[in-house]
């Protein structure tokens, strides 16, 4: 198996400098795209599967759907700046979809597109129903967080048919698990900006655990940065989240415990160490935390 | 606007192409049929399909082949147009609201990446390996074009050339490929499919120039926007690099542009465009529109005699007149 270099793989198609000039990306989806490398590598049904191009271009259309969820929807009058970022957005989201349809179609992997599009359409349905939710406020922190994971796992387990039946299970469940674990990540970081963020776990949660009055402010808008910080600790948002972080790390390290045969066995473990230096664990993930019992 | 019904030699298939565009992005998700189907609804020229089925007439014309063809081409131009409306701000489209501005942009910009998907996913029914590389490439140009166009705004030092790259790949390649790809489905012989895409990017080129000359020219009713939208977002269009030419109109009409990027597009462009009207620009922009529809006639006669020709050339001759 090739060295996993997917990430420099699409540096050439996301470095674009007028992305790069303009706008702001979101995270590369490294624990995903790791994941599907290592399983496409060691039991695709199909041996002559494009390992390092599908996950190539599942990782493409992954930052191109993540990109255009960062479109805001403020109304009114924007400065030059925030007016280019809004569309560079768009143009790189569609940008990255288009490189993934190029790539695959240069090497004759028509049914790979087909998949991929089928996918895309079960995900804008599900970020449909999730807006949805949220504009009328009518979700629970564990409920946003379930469909956010559901909707980072979609494209992937687009994959689930190429692979060895032997291997299906386990896929799935580590896929669930590193999706946990960047979804946790993603919403640890974008808990820490200054206003309460609509698309954020933290707002859920406190709209969840917290006094009528502060819920009313939430809900009605009124929230202004200070009180915000003070709401996050007053309702420990933080710890929640490092919470659930600590659970999809513990349940990816009981799953790993299947795993057949140790070279998968330390690739994965790769992948859950930033997972795992998030949390300050000491060591890295196969001395440790990820032994085998 | 009007769906284009000058060819009553396809008006059935092209009755058949418009129930296959709605039938195409139906889903069970109601909001989401609702806002993918809304700028369906609002009508269109419906070019580029009219264009896959008359290269198709080139060779073994096969509807139920080149629909594969012409479907996913039209969705994936309406796509961009949904996304289009996000990145310029705009309230009304065809005479109606955009998807944004009905709903929000989140909205416009799920709407749009899912039109995109049903028609990859449609066009994938087409194993030819070939169509799917002539359409993927086309796509990737469009995206840079579009960003290079940003790169562009307000920059009126730019030469004409970038000008005419840019809206090759903004507009010209989709109708160039539209043509080509008609013949490559209904398995044309290349050469026939080669000059199918020059005459269809000459057209395209000639196309978006007339499109550039409405903005400035037409009215708010025929063009379904306000006149004077891509001056007032720093688009600098032909007319107005031709303009820029013109010693007559050149210092004032460079102070325009200064105002409007210093406020943003948020003022009045009336001034602005009335010097680019008085100028050069829009007879020397048309001059050169109508030099690439003789360019597109030139591809025309060398290809087989047959009854579409006539179609392709009052195609040809309808674009450089259009008021819409």
């Amino acid at each position: 198996m090739k060295p996993y270099r997917i990430p420099q793989l699409a540096k050439k198609y996301v470095d674009y400098d007028m992305i790069q000039t303009h706008t702001e990306l979101p995270p590369y989806p490294d624990a995903r795209v790791h994941l599907l490398y290592i399983f496409l590598n060691q039991g695709s049904r199909k041996p002559s599967v494009h390992t390092e191009l599908l996950a190539l271009v599942t990782s493409l259309v992954q930052i191109g759907i993540d990109t255009h969820e960062t479109i805001d929807t403020i109304q009114g009058k924007q400065n030059e700046g925030e007016m280019r970022s809004r569309q560079l957005k768009v143009l790189a989201g569609d940008y990255f979809s288009s490189r993934f349809y190029q790539l695959l179609s240069q090497k004759g992997q028509i049914e790979a597109v087909s998949t991929l599009s089928a996918a895309i359409c079960d995900v804008n349905i599900l970020k449909m129903n999730l807006y949805g939710k949220m504009k009328s406020l009518l979700l629970s922190a564990e409920e946003y967080l379930r469909q956010r994971v559901q909707l980072n796992m979609q494209l992937f387990l687009s994959f689930t048919p190429f692979l060895d039946d032997s291997l299906k299970e386990l896929w799935k469940s580590l896929l669930r698990g590193f999706s946990e674990c960047e979804t946790v990540v993603r919403e640890m970081q974008l808990s820490s900006g200054s206003e309460p963020f609509l698309y954020s776990y933290s707002f859920w949660h406190i709209l969840d655990v917290a006094s009528d009055e502060d819920k009313l402010a939430l809900k009605e808008n009124r929230v202004e940065p200070k009180d915000w910080k003070k709401m996050l600790l007053k309702y420990k948002a933080g710890e929640h989240l490092a919470d659930k972080l600590q659970q999809a790390v513990n349940s990816v390290q009981s799953i790993l415990k299947m795993v057949k045969g140790d070279g998968m066995f330390r690739e994965i473990g790769q992948v859950l160490d930033p997972f795992l230096r998030q949390l300050n664990t000491p060591g890295s993930a196969v001395g440790e935390g990820l032994a085998r019992g | 606007m009007k769906r284009l019904d000058i060819f009553g030699l396809l008006k059935k298939d092209m009755n058949q192409i418009e129930q296959e565009l709605f039938r195409s992005i139906e889903g069970d998700h109601e909001l989401l049929n609702e806002t993918s189907m809304h700028l369906l609804k609002a009508g269109g020229k419906r070019l580029r399909p009219v264009f896959v089925l008359m290269g198709g007439k080139f060779g073994s014309y096969d509807l139920d082949k080149l629909k594969h063809v012409a479907v996913p081409l039209e969705l994936i131009h309406m796509a961009s147009l949904v996304h289009d409306d996000v990145i310029d701000d705009a309230e009304t489209r065809r005479g109606q609201l955009t998807v944004k501005s009905k709903w929000d942009n989140k909205i416009a910009m799920y709407t749009g990446d899912y039109i995109y998907a049903r028609a990859l996913l449609l066009a994938t029914k087409l194993e030819n390996p070939k169509i799917h590389q002539i359409l993927s490439k086309a796509m990737v140009e469009m995206s840079i074009g579009e960003m290079e166009q940003i790169r562009d705004f307000f920059n009126t030092e730019q030469s004409i050339r970038r000008y005419l790259l840019r809206i090759r790949r903004k507009t010209a390649l989709l109708i160039a490929i539209s043509c080509q790809l008609g013949a490559v489905a209904a398995e044309a012989e290349p050469k026939v499919g080669n000059l199918l895409y020059r005459y269809g990017y000459n057209v395209g080129m000639a196309f978006q120039i007339q499109d550039d000359l409405l903005d400035l020219c037409g009215t708010e009713k025929q063009i379904g926007k306000p006149p004077g939208s891509d001056i007032r977002q720093g688009n600098i269009t032909l007319p107005v690099l031709y303009a820029l030419e013109d010693e007559a109109v050149r210092e004032p009409l460079l102070k325009e542009i200064a105002v409007i990027r210093e406020q943003n597009g948020e003022c009045d462009v009336s001034a602005a465009v009335s010097l680019i009207k008085s100028s050069t620009g829009i007879a020397r922009s048309e001059e050169l529109a109508t030099r690439y529809i003789n360019k597109a006639l030139e591809a025309l006669d060398r290809l087989p005699n047959q009854r579409t020709k006539k179609n392709l050339r009052d195609i040809a001759h309808f674009v450089t007149k259009r008021s819409y």
